[in-house]
């Protein structure tokens, strides 16, 4: 764009169901994409007369815990509201939602710039910045921006209508299952901010438990709301599936505006399609349609006491966020390239830290604490995802992709990678050593379970004692001359040369350092 | 059963009747017969409210009340007439027709409505008890017209669930009787926590209600308000006979005032039909009901024609009212108003009773150090009942002034018990309201007056 182009101006209004057992005012349980259509169907959801909606309280909780993990202010009271228009997947004619006093309002979600961009431009940016003076570093950091939340309200899912030529089927399995909409304020001005904001509210959502974020099963709809400049009259982008039309359909109606300005045209309030490559329009909003909001009769309001917030606080996981800063402060000093990798692999951060946590109780030794991240990046997730893509590999003559989650604590558990990062720093095993171990462990995991450190160096003849007596016998044997002077003295440097034979006997296992004891020991003995 | 043979064909009381009706060998209720008013959920019979768009549903389930009730060993007779839906005062606005008061067997003359066929019901013996559902007065003003008892209770102390919602806001589950005794062993097996219906006062609220008190000395308060234009000389005659009485028994009866009863009308007209034009959008016709031959063919329409062809004219009426006043333009102006209006009723009255108010949390007139009322006394129905024929005169407003006497209790939400009292006019229908909660209190006062009543005509 140059610096005459108008500003695109996008504000989103994501609709995200909540991960819970049952509806949010009825004790449906909650279907799954292959329930058979209208089976998980209360009298309250086909809404037969005489019956009465009654409030699920964990969707409650799940919405406060996105509010707060979005940062919003929770309203000590809040209400809901009918919202009305006749549709026949809208059985009371109404939908249940908040309107007047939403659940929490002025909430915000940070981007830091590695969520601006995509992971494969990470080492470039880093090493760029690394390469820089001082005043250049603080560049990245200064690039996060701060996408506000207007508000978050919970309300009722709608039934679901597929048109089979003259025919509408409905279907209301999904009538009344619990959403939160999240509307943010229109201060977004890129495509790709657009979609790195929904990646990232994807990610937390997840990660606290709130919604699976998924756009294939319709548990994540974003509508995209896209004006040229701050007065542009607002068209809206329905039905996107996923991220990556989300930033191209935003393009794409950003140049259909300009477009038709430029050609002396106005935009009109519209609702919009997107085909792939272009916006459509739908319908046009002159017509608008009265909602007639209505605090309903009979749901009381809704009062959240400080304690009550306080615990559900309490509850959530450490976000993201927190974590990329705690990991990279003291006592973890963990590089910013390691501590992305860590918050962007589930399960991994809790992972380390329990590991740090016990490699820190043996040892205050800077170098050993580096350790455990070393570890925990490139031996344990290297291997894990050398496996996956193994296995992806696979599978895809197959067609079945199997990439996915990791339980960590069950492929290697923490209190085990503690263990043999501390055996090497007691220099019971030199650290290629401890890989061949490490791998031996994740290909057999039985004897991971069932064999103490110990055990597997006696087991694998990997001690640094046993064989290194061997070893350097032998070395010492077949360099008469070269012992000779060291031993006298006069080329007291060349006992570099039999340590390195040595290693080359024992195939790198040894610690240079036992090694050149051992020599020591043996040659004041002869 | 006999008497229903007898008296329906004429009266037109019940919509359904049962074909066998279950006597019950055992339970507080085995024997007694019980005519339910057709908007309340019984999976036996249909429910129709006695609109066309219900013409011929069957509801799955039973109604909190009915369950409740049918567990006492109770026999269902009938599903009784209403106006649809509970909207109107007459009876008049059913598509089964209109119900003809049983006390006047030579000229059809109006039984009071919504609640008309479970009033003509037990006025001509078809059963024991009827329930009925008061909005804005529709258990008491029938019961007042047909001479029966009718209690409206607390709002919350009688589950709603199963009851097809009219302005769920307002609405309540009455029960009218001829005999005080049955009336007070009904409400205390309907009076329960029930925590399928929102609304439903919790354990922890009911906790707070406290007993009635002894009646060694009383205050009555007669409310200026009540005394609107329209009165019959023999209902106000009957009116000061009781206050008399009272006073002769030892009781005290203080005049007091009201202001915001003026107002109550207006703001029930804007709350109750919004309510409704909510509630009413789930008749569509699409997966129960009535659906018009249109709306099935090829003619692009959905739901517009059912609706035309199957709601009648007094529920279209309320429901454009509703949805006027739900606009964006009117929302402001009269449904928010109405609400201030109502909360500002609500604070008149607890400033009145000398109880405190376990809802509102008001201390009542206690707090002021002022003798506060134990009990309003007021006129349930302005006259006697009149000839069907006269109905057709009068615009549609002009039904709605009788209200007056009634929708107070129903905005605030207080218990208020039509008693006939008898005149040398035939029966008076008179009400006495209570604090939030006093519903056995308002009933004591029944019987004291009741048998004050039977006492003075044995001579």
């Amino acid at each position: 764009a140059t610096s005459t182009a108008p500003k695109l101006v996008v504000g989103l209004e994501i609709h995200t169901q909540l991960l819970t057992k049952r509806k949010l005012f009825s004790s449906t349980t909650v279907p799954s994409l292959s329930t058979t259509p209208n089976t998980k169907v209360s009298y309250f959801d086909a809404a037969l007369p005489g019956t009465q909606p009654r409030l699920n309280p964990q969707a409650l909780l799940l919405a406060l815990k996105a509010a707060i993990a979005l940062r919003c202010d929770v309203k000590e009271l809040t209400a809901f509201d009918r919202k009305h228009y006749f549709y026949p997947d809208q059985p009371a004619g109404y939908q249940i939602t908040q309107h007047r006093k939403p659940l929490a309002i002025n909430g915000k979600l940070k981007l830091n710039w590695w969520d601006l961009y995509s992971q494969n431009e990470w080492p470039a940016l880093l090493a760029k910045e690394a390469n820089t003076d001082s005043a250049d570093t603080r560049d990245l950091a200064s690039r996060s921006i701060d996408v506000p939340i207007l508000q978050i309200q919970l309300e009722q899912d709608t039934g679901k209508s597929t048109y089979h030529g003259s025919e509408t089927l409905v279907d209301l399995n999904r009538t009344n299952m619990p959403l939160i909409e999240i509307v943010t304020a229109p201060v977004i001005h890129t495509a790709s901010h657009a979609a790195a904001f929904v990646k990232k509210l994807q990610t937390l959502l997840k990660r606290i438990g709130v919604s699976t974020g998924e756009f294939e099963s319709g548990a994540m709809r974003v509508d995209v709301n896209v004006s040229i400049g701050e007065d542009g009259e607002r068209c809206e982008i329905k039905n996107l599936p996923n991220t990556s039309s989300i930033e191209a359909a935003i393009e794409a109606e950003y140049n259909r505006q300009v477009e038709l300005v430029g050609k002396g045209g106005t935009v009109e309030k519209s609702t919009m399609g997107f085909d792939g490559k272009k916006t459509f329009i739908l319908r046009s909003k002159e017509n608008a349609v009265d909602y007639r909001y209505m605090p309903d009769p009979e749901l009381p309001l809704i009062r959240l006491s400080k304690g009550t917030l306080l615990k559900v606080r309490d509850s959530l996981p450490e976000l993201p966020d927190k974590v990329f800063s705690r990991l990279t402060d003291d006592p973890y000093y963990v590089t910013t390239k390691d501590a992305l990798t860590l918050i962007h692999v589930a399960g991994l951060s809790d992972y380390y830290f329990e590991v740090f946590e016990r490699v820190s109780e043996e040892t205050e030794d800077a170098k050993a604490l580096k350790q455990p991240v070393n570890w925990v990046v490139n031996e344990l997730l290297g291997r894990v995802r050398k496996a996956d893509e193994a296995r992806a590999a696979e599978s895809a003559e197959s067609g079945e992709p199997d990439l996915g989650a990791h339980d960590y604590n069950s492929i290697y558990p923490p209190a085990k990678l503690a263990e043999l990062i501390l055996a090497v720093h007691n220099h019971q095993l030199t650290l290629p050593s401890a890989r061949l171990l490490f791998q031996h462990f994740l290909a057999n995991p039985e004897d991971l379970k069932n064999m103490t450190i110990e055990q597997a160096i006696t087991e694998f003849e990997l001690g640094e004692s046993g064989d290194v007596v061997d070893a350097c016998r032998q070395v010492i044997n077949e360099h008469e001359s070269v012992v000779k002077s060291v031993k006298d003295g006069s080329k007291p440097g060349s006992i570099k040369f039999l340590i390195g034979m040595v290693m080359k006997a024992t195939q790198g296992r040894i610690n240079p350092a036992v090694i050149e004891r051992q020599l020591k020991t043996e040659m004041r003995h002869m | 059963m006999e008497n229903i043979i007898k008296s329906n064909p004429y009266s037109n009381a019940l919509i359904s009747t049962a074909e066998n009706p279950q006597v019950a060998q055992s339970g507080a209720l085995a024997g007694i017969a019980l005519a339910v008013k057709d908007n309340i959920c019984t999976n036996e019979m249909h429910t129709t409210c006695a609109s066309g768009i219900l013409e011929t549903f069957t509801s799955p389930f039973d109604a909190t009340v009915v369950d409740l009730l049918k567990q006492e060993g109770v026999s269902i007779v009938g599903k009784a007439n209403l106006d649809e839906f509970g909207m109107g005062s007459d009876n008049a606005n059913s598509w089964f027709g209109p119900v003809f008061n049983p006390l006047y067997p030579d000229e059809p003359h109006t039984p009071g409505g919504s609640s008309g066929g479970s009033a003509a019901a037990v006025a001509a013996d078809m059963c024991h008890f009827a329930l009925g559902t008061d909005t804005g007065g529709s258990v008491r003003y029938p019961a007042a017209q047909c001479s029966v008892i009718g209690l409206k209770p607390s709002y919350g102390l009688i589950s709603r669930h199963g009851v097809i919602a009219y302005a769920q806001s307002l609405d309540t589950v009455g029960i009218l009787t001829k005999d005080i005794d049955l009336l007070e062993k009904v409400f205390n097996i309907l009076n329960k926590y029930d925590p399928l219906d929102p609304t439903s006062l919790t354990p922890h609220k009911r906790a707070k209600l406290k007993p009635p008190k002894p009646h060694r000395k009383l205050t009555f308060g007669l409310v200026k308000e009540y005394n609107i234009k329209g009165i019959s000389e023999n209902v106000k005659m009957a009116w000061s006979q009781i206050m008399d009485e009272l006073i002769k028994m030892g009781h005290e009866v203080v005049t007091c005032s009201i202001p915001a009863i003026k107002n109550a009308l207006p703001a029930y007209y804007a709350i109750a039909p919004a309510e409704a034009s909510s509630n009413f959008a789930r008749f569509d016709g699409i997966r129960y009901g009535s659906r018009a031959p249109e709306d099935r063919g090829e003619h692009g329409t959905l739901y517009a024609p059912t609706r035309q062809e199957y709601f009648g004219n007094e529920v279209k009426r309320r429901m454009w009212l509703g949805t006027w006043n739900l606009s964006t333009d009117a929302f402001n102006h009269d449904y928010i108003r109405s609400q201030k209006i109502r909360r500002i009723l609500q604070e008149d009255f607890d400033e009145v009773f000398n109880r405190p108010n376990v809802l509102s949390g008001n201390e009542g007139q206690k707090a002021n150090d002022e003798p506060g009322v134990d009990f309003i006394i007021a006129p349930t129905s302005n006259c006697a009942p009149y000839p069907l024929s006269k109905l057709n005169d009068s615009a549609p407003v002009d039904t709605y002034l009788n209200d007056v006497l009634t929708v107070p209790a129903s905005l605030t939400g207080i218990p208020s018990l039509n008693i006939p009292w008898k005149t040398k006019q035939g029966n008076v229908g008179m009400q006495i309201m209570g604090q939030y909660g006093d519903d056995l209190g308002v009933m004591k006062v029944g019987r004291l007056l009741l048998d004050k009543c039977k006492e003075l005509h044995q001579d």
